[in-house]
């Protein structure tokens, strides 16, 4: 299913790149927002744009709650289709990004005189 | 003697340590319920539809996972997880436009916009004040004020049928959408407060008239049933968004059946 074309910011592409990392392993909301150093309300609405966009889906953790006495956490994953956008838009965010070749400013000026 | 003293002190220390003891779990159990509470309130913030989805299976568990984590100490885990809520708490109206995908309204048009509260003011306004003006034997000029100042609420609330006439054809709003409204918006913030005013003004000479505001009104009830109209009008301005997030409930119904096929 292809997916919807979304703004990358430089959040959304921090968000992008740590899916990335490891793309098979789902993620949780906490450990993005460490990760990333994201807050918790910047974050879920970065989440939400992307559910939405379907690059991201969702599941409940497999979990029973009684036993582990705790509630099942929500996972994140990149779909398939999502990561292949999220691969071209994170190189073509980087390829604007990269700085020009370095020149000494010293150098100019002395080529000047 | 002094052995008694002893005693007593000892006594008195443990009671001090058991009463210590408990006053401190209390105000643990409290601090612990402050996150918990703040994300309830954000709960309230987002589309009732996405609760479930948003709050209880994914903000909730993790501010749960934040508080009873390995590494949560008692300060740490509060300061964390109190933050976590707050920054929901604050997004929590952007997070549900993005998953109702409507657009944002300016502060302006939210201000203004029909609500619950002007339905209820203006609703009855129109009985009270042509009550008003046939009630007194001598007219004055303020009641022609209020006549204008009504004009003014009948046009707003006209431009809020419109909405809904639109939504009704499925006229989808967005931040373009809202400048039809600008007009609406503008001559609200002046109207509102100013037929306020007038509306008290009007009261105050009736009562120092001492007439009776309804029973001498001899055309009350065609007036009423203007009124009703009025009210009307206003309720469909504000029932739009009602309306509209029916119609993105039924969106989403029809994209979640069409994605399987």
């Amino acid at each position: 299913m292809p997916v919807d074309e979304i703004r990358i910011t430089t959040t959304v592409a921090r968000v992008l790149r740590q899916f990335l990392e490891h793309p098979s392993e789902p993620c949780y909301g906490f450990n993005l927002m460490r990760s990333t150093g994201l807050a918790s309300g910047t974050l879920y609405v970065i989440l939400a744009r992307l559910q939405r966009a379907g690059w991201l889906a969702s599941e409940q953790e497999a979990i029973d709650p009684v036993a582990t006495g705790r509630p099942a956490r929500r996972l994140y994953r990149l779909t398939p289709d999502g990561a292949q956008a999220a691969h071209l838009e994170l190189a073509e965010l980087s390829d604007q990004l990269r700085p020009p070749r370095f020149r000494p400013l010293l150098r100019l000026q002395d080529g000047k005189s | 003697m002094i052995a008694a003293k002893y005693l007593l002190g000892l006594v008195v220390a443990v009671l001090i340590a058991a009463v210590g003891e408990l006053v401190s779990d209390e105000i643990r159990a409290r601090l612990d319920r402050i996150p918990l509470a703040l994300l309830a309130a954000a709960s309230r913030r987002i589309a009732p539809e996405f609760r479930t989805e948003l709050y209880d299976e994914a903000w909730l568990p993790e501010l749960q996972h934040i508080l009873q984590g390995d590494e949560a100490m008692p300060i740490t885990r509060l300061i964390h997880g109190t933050r976590y809520a707050v920054r929901l708490w604050l997004s929590a109206p952007h997070i549900s436009r993005v998953c109702t995908g409507t657009a944002r309204q300016s502060l302006l048009s939210r201000a203004f916009t029909p609500s619950i509260g002007l339905v209820l003011y203006a609703g009855p306004l129109p009985i009270v004040v042509f009550a008003a003006c046939f009630a007194v034997e001598n007219g004055s000029w303020i009641y022609g004020l209020v006549a204008v100042l009504l004009a003014g609420e009948g046009y707003v609330a006209v431009r809020g049928a419109r909405w809904l006439l639109m939504h009704y054809l499925g006229y989808r709003p967005n931040a373009a959408s809202w400048c039809p409204c600008r007009w609406a918006t503008l001559s609200r913030a002046i109207v509102l407060p100013s037929t306020l005013t007038a509306t008290c003004a009007a009261v105050l000479l009736n009562l120092v008239n001492q007439n009776n505001l309804l029973i001498e009104a001899s055309l009350f009830w065609l007036y009423l049933a203007g009124s009703v109209g009025y009210f009307y009008l206003l309720w469909s301005g504000y029932s739009y968004r009602v309306i509209y997030m029916v119609k993105s409930l039924q969106r989403r119904d029809m994209s979640d059946t069409a994605s399987p096929a």
